[in-house]
């Protein structure tokens, strides 16, 4: 005779192979839209974009750690977590970087990708049990609210760009929407699995970098960022080294653009990678508030160029990092000092912002160590001559930069308003 | 407590004890030396070793490579003494491209 079986309390929700699985989806999709913005980060033009995008970068980075942690807490083999990814969702995710424009990308990342993150991970909740999974509600809960406050700051940026304004297309959108749907959401479904079709309206070449960054077509044209002269008076120092906060820009760029091109590094590496394109942004932002303050507009009263990341570009992305790190190995001195100066001259503003920048520049320093040695198999002699080589290359370009520009206009309205503001302060 | 004499090239001396960081003894005998994260990792306290013995700590978390060590170099923020010692600046290594070593 059957046993007859009484089960109390409520039937079992999600079990653990199926939550990892979902899980591992999903930190699939966080990294890849990560990359994907990393990756363009280099072409996006308008200037609110270009500023905000490292944020997301590195908030998209910490909720993949969280997911990727959590798969591998689920019985999930270590090996496997970075690779055999459904094929069919890798197809969708290889279309968001394929943009033409900023409101494409912002269309594929945001609108479709992030919005379909934001249901996902309320559906994860509601399907799965909140005592024996607690691990992942304990972080998952609040990663729907901060997608859609991503979202919201986005959406007011996308409302803004030039091409949404002049004409709109819903087209991509509808599309990238399909194409999700068939492949059986981010969930996906076991029909789902395999290559997909990619519709006519998606069809587009492969992304390729620029190798001179988008600046946002309202600035004005320049070659270099910083004035060809040196300071002579305190107000000239803070003035120019506003200018240059501003410009580190380029520095974000650069992880961004190795984030993207690096398909195959260990996940500490994108982790890493997206904090420093982050740093970098609030550099320039720190410039940018304190320029601001003064009166000057960004792009306008002064340049914001990518000089730096031009002038090696043509050397590939193990270049260009290595010329980052180059940069930041002076970084602690520089810092430093400009901090004790801003403060003995009571500039706090600024002698907090470089405060900051130096902590900052201590960690990336251990990156750009570890990464651009791994990148060279561990031998450091290679790595010195390529910094050698970064720095004589930059050195060039600045040199021919100055023969064939000399700043102006900008030089001559910036030694106006120095002389207004010491006006000011005599009155 | 055995204490050892550090030197470094511009003629700046400090002493330190047996098992003290080298950086944390030249601060508090006032001595410069160019640094940041004071954990090993950001490597601008990286000096070469001209003389004498000196130990770097915490390998395996320091961003310090096993050739570089065995080129003499050391993190002073992560580094103690088990002699007197002479402390000078990297001096960049020769190119392959190059005839002779530049500094």
């Amino acid at each position: 005779m059957e046993e007859k079986v009484i089960v109390m309390g409520e039937a079992g929700r999600k079990a653990v192979d199926d939550a990892s699985a979902v899980l591992k989806r999903l930190y699939y999709t966080e990294r890849e839209c990560m990359r994907t913005l990393g990756g363009y980060l280099v072409s996006v033009s308008d200037w609110e974009l270009k500023k905000k995008l490292p944020y997301h970068i590195w908030q998209d980075s910490l909720r993949a750690d969280a997911l990727r942690s959590r798969v591998l807490e689920l019985r999930y083999p270590r090996r496997d977590v970075d690779q055999d990814h459904d094929e069919a969702l890798t197809q969708y995710l290889q279309q968001l970087i394929r943009s033409l424009n900023d409101a494409e990308l912002i269309v594929g990342v945001y609108f479709v990708t992030k919005q379909a993150l934001a249901e996902a991970y309320d559906t994860y909740l509601t399907e799965s049990d909140p005592l024996d999974d607690a691990p992942t509600y304990e972080f998952m809960r609040r990663f729907s609210s901060e997608i859609h406050a991503q979202l919201d700051e986005i959406r007011a940026i996308y409302d803004a760009l030039p091409e949404v304004i002049s004409n709109e297309d819903h087209t991509r959108t509808q599309a990238l929407s399909e194409l999700l749907q068939e492949i059986g959401g981010l969930f996906g479904t076991e029909a789902s699995k395999g290559p997909v079709s990619i519709s006519e309206a998606l069809v587009r070449e492969p992304y390729t970098a620029p190798l001179v960054p988008a600046r946002d077509p309202r600035f004005r044209k320049a070659i270099y960022h910083m004035p060809p002269v040196e300071w002579n008076t305190f107000l000239e120092h803070q003035i120019w080294g506003g200018i240059n906060h501003v410009n580190e820009i380029w520095a974000a760029e650069v992880p961004g653009t190795v984030l993207w091109k690096w398909d195959d590094m260990p996940w500490e590496f994108y982790l890493e990678t997206a904090r420093w394109c982050f740093d970098e942004s609030r550099h320039c932002m720190m410039g940018e508030q304190r320029m601001k303050a003064w009166g000057f507009r960004t792009g306008i009263d002064f340049p914001v160029v990518g000089d730096h990341y031009e002038s090696v570009s043509h050397m590939g992305e193990l270049a260009l990092l290595c010329l980052l790190h180059d940069f930041e190995t002076n970084g602690p001195g520089l810092k430093s000092t400009f901090k004790a100066k801003f403060e003995k001259m009571g500039d706090t503003a600024s002698s907090q912002d470089f405060d900051y920048d130096w902590a900052d520049e201590s960690i990336h320093l251990q990156y750009g160590y570890k990464w651009c040695l791994h990148r060279l198999g561990g031998d450091n002699d290679k790595l010195e001559d390529l910094k050698d080589e970064v720095r004589e290359t930059w050195n060039a370009w600045i040199e021919q930069a100055h023969q064939r520009w000399d700043y102006e206009p900008f030089l001559s309205e910036l030694r106006q308003k120095i002389v207004k503001f010491e006006a000011m302060a005599c009155e | 407590m055995s204490e050892y004499r550090i030197t470094l090239e511009s003629g700046e001396s400090f002493m330190a004890k047996q098992g003290e960081l080298l950086l944390d003894a030249a601060l508090r005998q006032g001595v410069t030396i160019n640094h940041s994260c004071r954990n090993g990792t950001c490597r601008t306290c990286l000096f070469e070793i001209k003389e004498g013995s000196v130990t770097q700590e915490g390998e395996e978390i320091c961003m310090i490579s096993q050739q570089e060590r065995e080129n003499g170099r050391r993190l002073l923020c992560m580094s103690t003494a088990n002699s007197d010692a002479v402390l000078g600046k990297l001096q960049r290594r020769k190119r392959a491209s190059e005839g002779s070593a530049v500094e």
